[in-house]
């Protein structure tokens, strides 16, 4: 790409050219799933082949369209940056930490989860997650997680019948709930 | 510490009162159960075999004074809720499984699922229901019987079309009847009995295979035909309707349908296994069972679990023979 | 059907019927925990009660439980429940504009009224409609679905071909399952979990809710959080019924699609007020602004979503036939009673019926009043801080997503979904035709399976007139989206060119 160009989408994209990159990444992405798709398309036969076939071919020949009359036409290349990544790029390092450490928080719950069972996860992910997010008391904050877990678990084992994933307390919960029913 | 030993011994003596309260069966397991007993369905809720096992469950309370639980882990066509079964809960006698075959042969010989035959064992069977084929009263093919539409079909190769599930029962017993007497049928894959029952009723389709506790109404109503079943004991329900051996196919009996029953990871303690196999063949034998089961339209035909073991057995081995003749003649 | 009207007034039913909607209304408030899985978990409770209140009970938690989504949806842009997603478009741009407590008694008045009207069909129209769902075959439904897949691509203000890209993506992923021909897994990469396909639910709570909860965080270690809604404006019924009043033709065409789509098996809530808003879109001539707080638009929404639940109830009763997920709990609700739904239920036990009938219109009296009355109270919500705000989203929005299935894989499709709408976002992308997409395409590839099946030619399926009308309409919105496209460009380049001479003198 020619240094006018770049320069040219550094004004219409709001001093984003990355964004640019960005878009042509992602329908790099579209297509290679597709094409991935495509490739595991051979395995199956008649009827059940055609139809998904036929949304691939569509799908990259779309996506190499829409990329093509980006890289040609000027106009489309005014593509804003979306307001939420102007906030995060806009923010201070310490909260771009901070957002960054509640993704991965939540990311990391179901597998959490599925090793510790579901009051220890709760309560754990929940004060991790006020805290970082600058819930003002940090005590409360894990006194009601807690309480939460707790009641939830009681909830789901009493009237919903929803089998959480379990640990310790969760076993102990079982029990004793059944012993108390008895 | 000191509580943590107190509460089990506790819940023994409560379990012991209420055992001998309620079964006096003297294998009883010690400490076993000590929390309520999951039984889990591959299905969402509100199908056949999710009130199969909610009425057990309510009934196995009420017999044995133990807690069951439904639990529906529907997806992957009961693939997903009987691997949970076979594999990923452990085997300590808290899971059990309420498993609708041949479905689950299928899964196993035909669709990868990630669990061998042995993994899962029966431990009580609830009821067989045979395919039932159907037709439309008011349709072309409404008034002639199971003979006449064969004839029907001969001469117009291709023009009856049928309604199945892909790759379950119904397909399957369908393609095996067609084959057997010389006819080619148009088969129409649905997602499930009910949307087939529907494009029957609208006349989108000629024939339907579905269950008939899914059908009865329509059957009682006169908007459907009963036409053969695939089984060669005739269904006290449908008194007159053709068996297999009637109209001379050679279909394995008991198998083609839907084989209801109780199972159960097969490493679960024996001690465990014997004591519930006994606790839902008191409950299954009960009066009051039967007319429970009545009440949402399903007829027990309670089996013990060495039969059904025999039965499971056959019917994994007709599913095998079926897919490695259909795989040979597709390499043809 | 008069006994029915009294057992419907008892004081156990009235209390049933109030018990079930301010139930419905907690569970559907809280995102991710939708009106669905509220009476797929109060089965259990249901059996303590008689066939008929139980059936109430749980005819008042769905009502309620999607009356509830909405209040999410007002006041912080999280739909409750999937039917609420678009009513969250119109109703959080209403409350933005501080008309909060006007577009949670508007959602209210159009909810209530369009389940009454919904209702009092079910109640006198059942046998001549249910015939309907039976005319529906393969044909009728592809070119149903082709004209509501074109209707959202044509009416959306993205560029028409990222629409039908988007579209396309969809549909793409929604063919990762097993095959509707043969039942084998198609694109599975060995995964089970993924045999099943992409769980709806869980990507439609990926798409809204989550992301919400990640924009709330966002939001709340900004330095200046702005509030999200000013709840201080108060609003006369008479206001509310006067911007009823001139919108009736809206308010009835809604109500008439949505108890159409719900008497059709395949469709439910969900997709129903996508359709009638973009319907509403095309023909409505009040010039409002679709999307940004547009009064009609939240009639259409909420008054197709509470028809569709009645109209459901219509094939469900005299067939025996689940409209939607809701429907299917419904029916094995009322076999575990010891009744069948289907032709027969109507002659055995009528009493049952028609008591359920009239306690459904008096739930929906039920859901209006605490729209009208008790909507103030919800307030409270916007009190909460936005970092409270964003974690409870969070854990409710995996809980909910796991307890559909009891599926830890689905809390993974939900994360995933969440990245992918976040993803569209930044590329700028419209997420709504691959909501449409997502949403239609299992059934679609159905039923043009079926299609191919039992059609020989393309000669038989235009001889089916309704499948015609449908197909036509399409061709029409197509042509006439493209020339109001086309002469919109026109203008605009007009405009830049008069604002470049200027620039040049």
């Amino acid at each position: 790409m020619s240094g006018a160009r770049l320069r040219f989408n550094r004004a219409v994209t709001g001093d984003y050219p990355e964004m640019l990159y960005f878009r042509f990444a992602s329908f790099a992405v579209i297509i290679a799933f597709a094409a991935l798709l495509a490739s595991r398309s051979t395995q199956i036969t008649g009827m059940a082949r055609t139809y998904p076939s036929i949304l691939i071919f569509a799908v990259i020949v779309g996506t190499l369209a829409l990329a093509t009359k980006e890289f040609l036409g000027r106009k489309v290349l005014a593509t804003p940056v979306s307001q939420d990544v102007a906030k995060i790029i806009a923010s201070p390092p310490s909260s771009r930490a901070r957002f960054a450490g509640f993704v991965l928080v939540w990311l990391a719950f179901p597998w959490l989860l599925v090793s510790v069972g579901f009051v220890v996860a709760t309560t754990i992910t929940i004060s991790a997650s006020f805290w970082l997010l600058k819930f003002g008391r940090p005590g409360y904050g894990i006194v009601g997680a807690a309480l939460f877990s707790l009641g939830c678990a009681v909830l789901c084992a009493t009237v919903f019948y929803i089998p959480l994933p379990p640990g310790a307390i969760d076993d102990w919960i079982g029990r004793t709930l059944f012993a108390l029913s008895k | 510490m000191l509580k943590s030993t107190l509460i089990p011994a506790a819940c023994l003596t409560l379990l012991v009162a209420g055992a001998s309260a309620y079964a006096a069966s003297p294998e009883k397991p010690a400490d076993y159960p000590n929390r309520p007993i999951n039984i889990v369905v591959a299905y969402p809720p509100g199908g056949g075999i999710d009130l199969t096992a909610r009425t057990l469950a309510t009934q196995m309370e009420r017999i044995t004074g133990l807690q069951f639980r439904v639990e529906n882990r529907p997806g992957g066509g009961t693939v997903v809720g009987n691997t949970y079964l076979a594999k990923q809960a452990k085997p300590d006698g808290y899971t059990l499984g309420l498993v609708s075959n041949p479905t689950m042969s299928i899964t196993i010989v035909d669709q990868g699922a990630p669990f061998t035959k042995d993994d899962i064992q029966p431990i009580g069977g609830i009821t067989f229901a045979p395919v039932v084929w159907l037709s439309n009263t008011e349709s072309k093919i409404g008034k002639m019987d199971f003979n006449q539409i064969i004839a029907y079909a001969k001469a117009h190769p291709g023009e009856l079309k049928v309604g199945v599930i892909p790759n379950g029962a119904f397909d399957i017993a369908t393609r095996i009847l067609a084959k057997q007497k010389g006819v080619e049928f148009t088969i129409v894959p649905f997602q499930g009995g009910k949307p087939a029952a529907v494009a029957l009723l609208g006349e989108h389709i000629d024939l339907a295979a579905n269950y008939y506790d899914e059908v009865a109404q329509y059957i009682d109503t006169g908007k459907m035909k009963a036409l053969a079943i695939s089984d060669d004991t005739p269904m006290p329900q449908l008194p007159g309707v053709p068996t297999m051996k009637d109209i001379g196919v050679k279909m394995a009996a008991a198998t083609w349908g839907a084989d209801r029953f109780v199972g159960i990871n097969a490493n679960v303690s024996e001690e465990i296994k014997t004591y519930l196999a006994d606790m839902i063949e008191k409950t299954l034998k009960d009066e009051d069972t039967r007319k429970a089961f009545e009440k949402v339209g399903i007829v027990l035909i309670p089996q013990t679990a060495k039969q059904e073991k025999a039965l499971y057995d056959e019917a994994y081995s007709a599913v095998s023979e079926y897919f490695a003749e259909a795989h040979a003649a597709a390499k043809k | 059907m008069l006994e029915g009207f009294l057992n419907a007034l008892t004081p156990t039913s009235l209390f049933v019927e109030m018990l079930g909607v301010v139930i419905g209304i907690i569970f559907g408030a809280i995102p991710g925990l939708t009106a669905t899985l509220g009476i797929a978990l109060f089965v259990p409770v249901t059996f303590l009660m008689t066939a008929e209140h139980g059936m109430i009970m749980l005819g008042g938690i769905y009502a309620g439980g999607i009356y509830g989504g909405s209040i999410s949806a007002v006041l912080i842009n999280v739909p409750g429940t999937p039917a609420s997603i678009v009513t969250s478009w119109e109703g959080h741009a209403l409350a933005r504009q501080g008309k909060a407590r006007f577009a949670l008694g508007m959602s209210a008045l159009a909810s209530g009224t369009g389940g009454f009207i919904s209702a009092i069909a079910v109640l006198f129209l059942t046998p001549v409609l249910s015939t309907l769902a039976l005319r529906f075959g393969s044909a009728e439904y592809c070119s149903l679905l082709i004209f509501s897949l074109t209707i959202v691509i044509v009416m959306l203000e993205t560029p028409m071909t990222s629409n039908l890209l988007s579209c396309c993506i969809g549909l793409m992923l929604v063919t990762i399952g097993l095959d509707p021909v043969e039942g084998t897994p198609r694109f599975t990469f060995g995964v089970i979990d993924l045999m099943s396909g992409f769980n709806l639910v869980a990507v439609l709570i990926g798409f809204f809710c989550m992301t919400q909860a990640v924009r709330l965080a966002l939001d709340s270690l900004q330095k200046h959080t702005e509030n999200l809604v000013d709840f201080s404006g108060e609003t006369s019924l008479r206001e509310m019924l006067g911007a009823l009043g001139s919108r009736i033709v809206t308010h009835l065409r809604s109500t008439v699609i949505g108890i159409f789509l719900g008497i059709l098996p395949a469709l439910g809530p969900v997709e129903t007020p996508f359709i009638a808003h973009a319907i509403e879109r095309r023909f409505n001539r009040k010039g409002e602004d679709f999307g940004n707080g547009s009064v009609s638009g939240l009639i259409a929404s909420e008054a197709s979503i509470s028809a569709n639940v009645g109209g459901s109830l219509i094939p469900l009763i005299s067939l025996g036939i689940p409209g939607s997920g809701a429907a299917a709990v419904f029916i094995g609700s009322l076999t575990l009673h010891g009744l069948q739904p289907g032709p027969l239920l109507f002659a055995n036990s009528p009493e049952v019926i028609y008591t359920f009938f009239w306690g459904f219109l008096a739930v929906y009296i039920f859901v209006l009043l605490f729209g009208l009355i008790g909507a103030r109270y919800c307030a409270f919500v916007l009190k909460i801080p936005q970092s409270v705000l964003a974690t409870f989203i969070a854990i409710f929005s995996i809980l909910g997503s796991y307890a559909i299935n009891n599926s830890i894989f689905d809390v993974v499709v939900m994360f995933g979904a969440t990245a992918f709408a976040l993803w569209f976002q930044v590329l700028r992308f419209s997420i709504l035709p691959v909501v449409m997409a997502v949403i239609l395409g299992p059934l679609f590839e159905q039923q043009v399976v079926v299609l191919t099946k039992t059609q020989n030619s393309v000669f038989d399926i235009l001889q089916r007139p309704i499948a015609d009308c449908f197909l036509l309409a399409s061709f029409l919105i197509i042509v006439f989206g493209v020339i109001g496209r086309m002469r919109k460009k026109g203008a605009r380049i007009k405009a830049l060119e008069g604002m470049e001479q200027i620039d040049d003198a």
